[in-house]
């Protein structure tokens, strides 16, 4: 079973941090033909996208998000019992980020701290594993904090390709917790979830490492290759997704008429055109945010809420259905409630952790290679 | 579906006006044939004749005959 109903938990907080300035598809024209950006525009959705630059993150952009939701909510520290950072892009290759972020949002130390290795269907798999902590009592309150960045696209001009055109960077974070025991003035809270995975599918996207038979070791940001086999993901997407509500909808005896709004992860405008047709959901419930931000990986989920509740005037308790589908291949459904009050507007920031760049451990690191070195001899054999 | 009508299909997935396609037309040799044609091949079969058609499975054919093969 990879379903479960989690009553009395709720998310009460989302924020989102892109990095400061917009690129424009357009600008691709340079390295393009223009008709090749165009049809990529049209197939694509993808007008804007934000890119970290060289010194930032996706970890310094969720920390951001993070941050303002815990001023938001009123919490510090020692209010967050566990801090989950799911991302494909950690900061280093050991420890895992989320203890990174644990350090400057000065979390307390009774506080369970991890990564997740997942990319555009972490939001409903985050979302479920903080859910179940909770009711597990492992915790009262979770930080959930899902972000990618891509700025190792552009080290190299030379290999552009459409990918350098579609994937955005995004950091997102949500406070998900247990509001009978926060005492809240709430009821009738339910979380909703269904998760799937097909790891025949593991070859469909997948980035190798930088040796030549692709699988060790893993070397930062260093990756040699990406690969993603477009037609079959396409494929993937519109058939599971839509078998996966109709599970949903009979499992948890509701239809599309119990949201008012349905959130899909934000792949390209085709896949959503196709989810939107073959759900029978009217344009204006399926809000997208893939034309401002482009494909933000796990992200797009908490983006396109934070997106649609900053242009458009929606009601004050609003009721979601949020469908993710990506590497793995894994997929899942979420379905949740959410005050609009704790939505914040889009953040954006160039901020990055310059401790992280750890100066002095890298001093050290190079003068014992040199002992090491003046010890053999100077011999590098 | 007739043979014909199959035809007019694989016209219409790449945009070409009515007439130009014949079973023998190499796919490899129209322009129009390209991603987004083949993503809307895939869900044409998958509408309209309940088939999954994958990835690798198109990029073995050589001719619309093989492309409308698959169609039953």
């Amino acid at each position: 079973m990879s379903s479960s109903s989690f009553e009395d938990i709720k998310i009460s907080g989302m924020a989102c941090a892109v990095p400061k300035d917009p690129i424009y598809t357009e600008y691709y024209k340079k390295y393009f033909s223009d008709s090749e950006v165009e049809q990529f525009i049209e197939t694509s959705g993808v007008r804007t996208r934000y890119i970290t630059g060289e010194k930032q993150t996706a970890s310094d952009l969720c920390y951001v998000a993070a941050k303002k939701i815990m001023e938001h909510k009123g919490y510090t520290g020692d209010d967050i019992d566990a801090c989950i950072f799911i991302t494909q892009m950690p900061d280093y290759a050991m420890p895992a980020t989320a203890f990174v972020l644990h350090k400057r949002l000065e979390l307390k130390e009774n506080c369970v701290v991890f990564d997740i290795n997942l990319g555009c269907s972490a939001f409903p798999n985050g979302v479920s594993i903080v859910s179940s902590m909770i009711k597990s009592g492992l915790i009262n309150r979770g930080l959930l904090l899902i972000g990618d960045s891509h700025s190792y696209c552009f080290k190299d001009e030379e290999k552009l390709s459409h990918d350098n055109m579609l994937f955005g960077d995004c950091g997102s974070a949500c406070i998900i917790e247990n509001i009978t025991k926060n005492n809240q003035e709430e009821n009738d809270c339910v979380i909703n979830s269904i998760i799937k995975s097909d790891g025949s599918g593991f070859d469909a996207i997948i980035t190798t490492g930088p040796t030549v038979d692709g699988r060790i070791p893993y070397d930062g940001y260093n990756l040699s290759f990406s690969y993603m086999n477009g037609v079959d993901v396409f494929l993937f997407a519109i058939t599971k997704v839509p078998k996966l509500f109709k599970e949903f909808y009979k499992k948890f005896n509701c239809s599309s008429e119990d949201f008012d709004y349905f959130i899909f992860h934000q792949a390209n405008v085709m896949i959503l055109d196709q989810l939107e047709k073959r759900l029978k959901l009217p344009k204006e419930k399926v809000p997208r945010s893939i034309e401002r931000y482009g494909n933000t990986d796990g992200a797009t989920v908490p983006l396109t809420i934070v997106d649609l509740c900053e242009r458009e005037n929606i009601p004050d308790k609003i009721k979601f259905a949020a469908a993710a589908f990506g590497i793995g291949l894994n997929w899942g459904i979420i379905s949740f409630e959410m005050d609009k009050k704790d939505i914040l507007p889009v953040i954006y920031t160039d901020d990055y952790y310059k401790d992280g760049y750890l100066e002095d451990i890298l001093e050290e690191i190079k003068s014992k290679k040199e002992k090491n070195n003046k010890k053999d001899g100077g011999n590098n054999v | 579906m007739t043979e014909k009508e199959k035809i007019a299909l694989m016209e219409e997935i790449m945009d070409l006006n009515e007439g130009t396609l014949s079973l023998d037309s190499v796919l490899e040799d129209i322009d129009e044939w390209d991603s987004v044609a083949i993503l809307s091949y895939i869900t044409e079969v998958l509408d309209k004749f309940r088939k999954t058609v994958k990835g690798s499975e198109v990029k073995k054919f050589v001719t619309v005959r093989d492309a409308v093969e698959i169609m039953q």
